[in-house]
């Protein structure tokens, strides 16, 4: 192989974040975002799985447990790497559950939730569910427009299924209601059922009102949480509800929320296809968050990746770094918690590593998912090794050499042919646009029911002309211009300027059908705006011109320049990866 | 239980399967790969200790054919390849979930007897197979 191939294979790979336009050190400070304390922490777990930790709450008569050793772990690694403590609770609570941890069990006592057990592992005082933020969609709410609107209702209306005033003198609190048919078969889960709706519909009325597209998963989430302050959380319900023994009030209450928020009854596991209730994961998932602090947005988005697991996911608005879309890096979690699911669940090395490899098969551009997936699992080992960073890396390993490899050869070639520099950057940025757009078209025409023909990027660069500043005409993601023809259903729809002209004219005109026709390229626009993300394609090519002689900061440069939709924000990255390259070429003495 | 479809519905609790179709495809899955290990005499004596209800689905549970070309793989390997378990310990999950369902309407003899019949590598299993639901609030007393 070509000496100018190898310094490339080994310069683009030599650091985790060359192949990136993010700031992988920034991931670790005091901001708020802690992804990479995740990884960490999904590590530590799964060490204490393998030490034979058991990972189970029970009414065992000790003071603490194994999970709550196991949470003070994780909790502290997650503070180390950024995280503020009700955030690192959080993350904690629910890697804990995926990873097969029960989030309560016991009456009177010992009382054991997991959300609990995480916060005070965090030493932290507990919060109201009307303060937890959602996740931002650009936007946010919060759990408040769930509580207020049932706090309304309790004012205005008599929910409870009786009068009261008509219970005996001295039992409030007792089991004569709790653990009684008064309590489990009428006031719990009836009452509970009628608030969890009334807080879901509010939540997805404000989501609405707040400009945003009401998510789903999380409007039925905190609506139950919210809903679990008031009643009975931890209550066996009647026969009618459920099982005793297997069936508590946060899955009842669930139900009605998730048939309030039209969610699928039944939600399956990425990569698996493991079938799982709507109704428990949305109980469970809420018990937590009621009991584990006051997260920010950030631990909300933190949150909520953690969750993407879920197959449905990016449907419903559970996280949004699983697929199909390649997100910012920051948001990454996904392939830890899955992995830790499935170490939880005591599976193999070699079955995780075929796994991660098939749940990768969700995302719209699969080789850059699996080289962003790699390059966060190799970060992540700086911070904590581990048997699911180990896995991680076996199961992207190969695939990333594979596109990496290809992509040198390709960039040698070209140039060595007699293309310029600059005619292979834009080669091969039209090709990743053209790959955006096919893979967009196949799989939205699966998703909203068309027959997406193709989408054509017939323009795509920086400077749309909102903004003067120099600054958003030279890089893509701050001021993008796109113009893009689509044929759905043997219609074609060709836009000028679609992200600074057509798409909000169309919004705010209320132009139904323009939208619903936008929405088949939306994605495909957002994956241009993410192409930062995994900037491989770009990155090779300027390290095989730095090896081939080519000035490394010119190298730089001039690919920034010219793959100006690629490189849609500045990397001091790629200075350094071609510098490398240039380095390990007059270094070669084969 | 009255019927097998009563059966099913507890098999669906215990392994907590989202449709009764889950539960029914589990225990025709488990049964027909444990059938693969038996001989003919103690198929039939496997029928005779289980509950009447439940005969017809031992009898129907088969494992095709073609899922059963490996004469090295042992039960749980073959329970992954013919039930489509993505890990073999959620084929192992899948028998823990038939057997205890089984410890539920077996008499203590016919426990017994099913014990001595099926796998070796399966006993383990079967031992630990107490209580498969999640909530664990109960468990030492169960």
């Amino acid at each position: 192989m070509e000496k100018e191939i190898v310094a490339t294979l080994r310069a683009v790979t030599a650091k985790p974040d060359f192949l990136t336009t993010e700031k992988f050190d920034a991931m670790l400070g005091g901001w708020g975002v802690f992804n990479l304390g995740i990884w960490a922490a999904a590590n530590i777990i799964a060490k204490e799985i393998k030490k034979g930790k058991k990972l189970k709450l029970e009414v065992s008569n000790e003071a603490f447990t194994d999970v709550d050793e196991i949470a003070r772990k994780a909790v502290k690694r997650l503070i180390e790497c950024g995280a503020d403590p009700a955030n690192a609770a959080l993350a904690t609570a629910t890697l804990l559950y995926w990873a097969g941890v029960n989030v309560q069990c016991g009456i009177p006592c010992p009382n054991r939730k997991l959300g609990a057990v995480a916060r005070m592992a965090a030493g932290i005082p507990s919060g109201r569910v009307s303060s937890i933020p959602t996740e931002k969609l650009n936007n946010k709410i919060s759990g408040f427009a769930a509580t207020l609107a049932i706090y309304q209702a309790l004012e205005k209306e008599h929910l409870a299924p009786f009068d009261p005033t008509l219970l005996p003198l001295g039992i409030g609190g007792s089991p004569f209601v709790g653990h009684s048919a008064i309590g489990e078969d009428h006031l719990f889960p009836k009452l509970g059922q009628k608030l969890a709706r009334i807080g879901t519909r509010a939540m997805l009325k404000a989501y609405e009102s707040a400009g945003m597209r009401p998510c789903r998963w999380m409007s039925a989430l905190l609506a139950t949480a919210a809903t679990l302050e008031i009643i009975h959380p931890d209550a066996y319900v009647g026969e009618e509800y459920g099982e005793f023994l297997v069936t508590r009030t946060p899955e009842v209450v669930a139900e009605a929320a998730v048939q309030e928020a039209a969610m699928p009854e039944v939600i399956h596991i990425r990569g698996t296809n493991e079938e799982l209730k709507t109704a428990k994961v949305i109980g469970d998932l809420a018990i937590i968050l009621k009991d584990s602090g006051t997260p920010s947005v950030v631990g909300m988005i933190m949150f909520n990746e953690i969750c993407s697991i879920i197959k449905e996911g990016a449907a419903l608005g559970v996280g949004r770094a699983g697929g199909p879309l390649l997100l910012p890096l920051n948001h990454w979690v996904t392939a830890p918690s899955l992995a830790l699911y499935l170490y939880g669940r005591g599976a193999t090395e070699e079955e995780i590593v075929s796994i991660l490899q098939k749940a990768l098969d969700d995302y719209f551009q699969k080789e850059d998912a699996i080289v962003a997936t790699n390059i966060l699992a190799r970060r992540a080992e700086y911070l904590e090794r581990g048997p699911l960073t180990d896995a991680i890396i076996r199961a992207t390993e190969p695939a990333m050499t594979n596109a990496i490899t290809r992509r040198a050869i390709y960039a040698y070639t070209q140039m060595k042919e007699g293309k310029t520099f600059e005619d292979l950057l834009r080669d091969v940025q039209t090709r990743h646009i053209n790959a955006i757009a096919e893979a967009v078209a196949k799989k939205m025409s699966t998703m909203l029911g068309k027959n997406i023909e193709y989408i054509r990027f017939l323009e795509v660069r920086p400077g749309a002309g909102r903004r003067k500043h120099k600054f958003a005409q030279k890089y893509f993601a701050f001021d993008a211009y796109i113009d893009v023809e689509v044929k759905i259903d043997g219609k074609v729809h060709r836009w000028e300027n679609l992200l600074a002209k057509v798409a909000p004219e169309a919004l705010l005109k209320g132009d139904k059908e323009t939208m619903d026709a936008i929405a088949s390229v939306g994605m495909a626009v957002t994956e241009l705006l993410n192409s930062g993300a995994c900037s491989m394609d770009v990155v090779v090519c300027a390290c095989v011109a730095a090896a081939m002689g080519m000035d490394p900061k010119e190298a730089a440069e001039r690919a920034a320049e010219v793959a100006n939709v690629i490189i849609s924000m500045p990397a001091p990255s790629l200075k350094k990866a071609t510098q490398m390259a240039s380095d390990i070429m007059k270094g070669l003495d084969f | 239980m009255q019927n097998a479809g009563e059966y099913l519905k507890r098999v669906m609790v215990l392994g907590d399967y989202c449709y009764l179709e889950s539960a029914k495809k589990t225990v025709l899955t488990v049964f027909g790969c444990i059938k693969v290990f038996l001989s003919e005499r103690d198929i039939h004596r496997v029928n005779s200790i289980l509950p009447e209800e439940l005969q017809s689905l031992w009898q129907v549970s088969e494992i095709r054919r073609e899922e059963n070309n490996t004469s090295s793989e042992d039960c749980i390997g073959l329970l992954q390849r013919a039930g489509n378990y993505p890990y073999r310990a959620a084929a192992e999950k899948a028998i823990k979930v038939v057997f205890a369902s089984l410890k539920e309407v077996l008499t203590a003899d016919g426990l017994k007897e099913f014990v001595s019949l099926i796998p070796s590598s399966l006993r383990e299993i079967f031992n630990s197979s107490g209580v498969c639901v999640f909530d664990s609030s109960a468990e030492e007393f169960l």
